[in-house]
């Protein structure tokens, strides 16, 4: 035998069972996904919402942790998608695959020597390289040493 | 009286392999400026060495051929 909607609806743990009279489920009810004012029919609990006379703005009915406490409740009994939206906050996988990294953690800005040490070893290389010629410039006679090495050289293998 | 200057300077010669490779002479103030070729062992061979810093140097006169100063 089956439960009816309204014997399951009475099973539910009592946080959720609360808010859903107080708040009705998605489908028979709609919620703005962004604050807006406390006159709203539509205004999302989960969300802070102004006062346009006073101009001052209300906290949101139910704090982050009580909203992700409700979240998780009506993720285990699969009715996650009649609460209203909380369009601030990821859970489980979505916020372990969507994560938002800091961006000093993704670009990081290392230390000066380490920004500076390609540029370095780049001219060390190219100073290396060309030292036949810069030695040329100061001591034409050198000349004959580069002949003498190249005579030394070994050509087998 | 200012103080008198000596008669030999300390001079840094720098590899130009750009390895940090430092050598140190004490020569004739009055000295052309120096650049050998010595060994630098962070490059693994001979590389020239030129002074890192300015200094004041006696430029050799260039020796004078023409016979113009004779009557």
């Amino acid at each position: 035998m089956s439960l009816t909607a309204k014997e399951a609806f009475a099973k539910l743990p009592q946080k959720l069972h609360t808010f859903f009279i107080k708040h009705p489920p998605r489908p028979l009810a709609q919620y703005a996904t962004t604050p807006s004012t406390i006159s709203d029919p539509q205004k999302n609990p989960f969300l802070p919402n102004k006062n346009e006379e006073s101009g001052k703005w209300h906290a949101a009915k139910y704090s982050l942790r009580r909203s992700a406490d409700l979240y998780k409740m009506a993720l285990k009994y699969g009715l996650a998608e009649l609460l209203p939206p909380i369009p601030h906050k990821k859970f489980h996988e979505e916020r372990y695959n969507d994560k938002k990294w800091m961006r000093g953690l993704l670009f990081q800005k290392k230390r000066k020597w380490e920004r500076e040490l390609p540029t370095k070893l780049e001219q060390r290389r190219v100073a290396m390289e060309n030292m036949d010629e810069t030695i040329l410039k100061a001591r034409p006679a050198y000349k004959k040493q580069i002949a003498r090495r190249e005579e030394k050289k070994r050509t087998w293998f | 009286m200012a103080a008198k200057k000596a008669t030999h300077t300390m001079v840094k010669l720098v590899s130009a392999a750009k390895t940090g490779y430092e050598k140190w002479f004490n020569i004739p103030r009055a000295h052309s400026k120096l650049n050998l070729i010595l060994y630098d062992p962070r490059a693994q061979r001979h590389c020239l060495f030129t002074e890192s810093k300015k200094r004041k140097t006696q430029e050799n006169k260039k020796k004078d051929y023409s016979k113009s100063h004779r009557v």
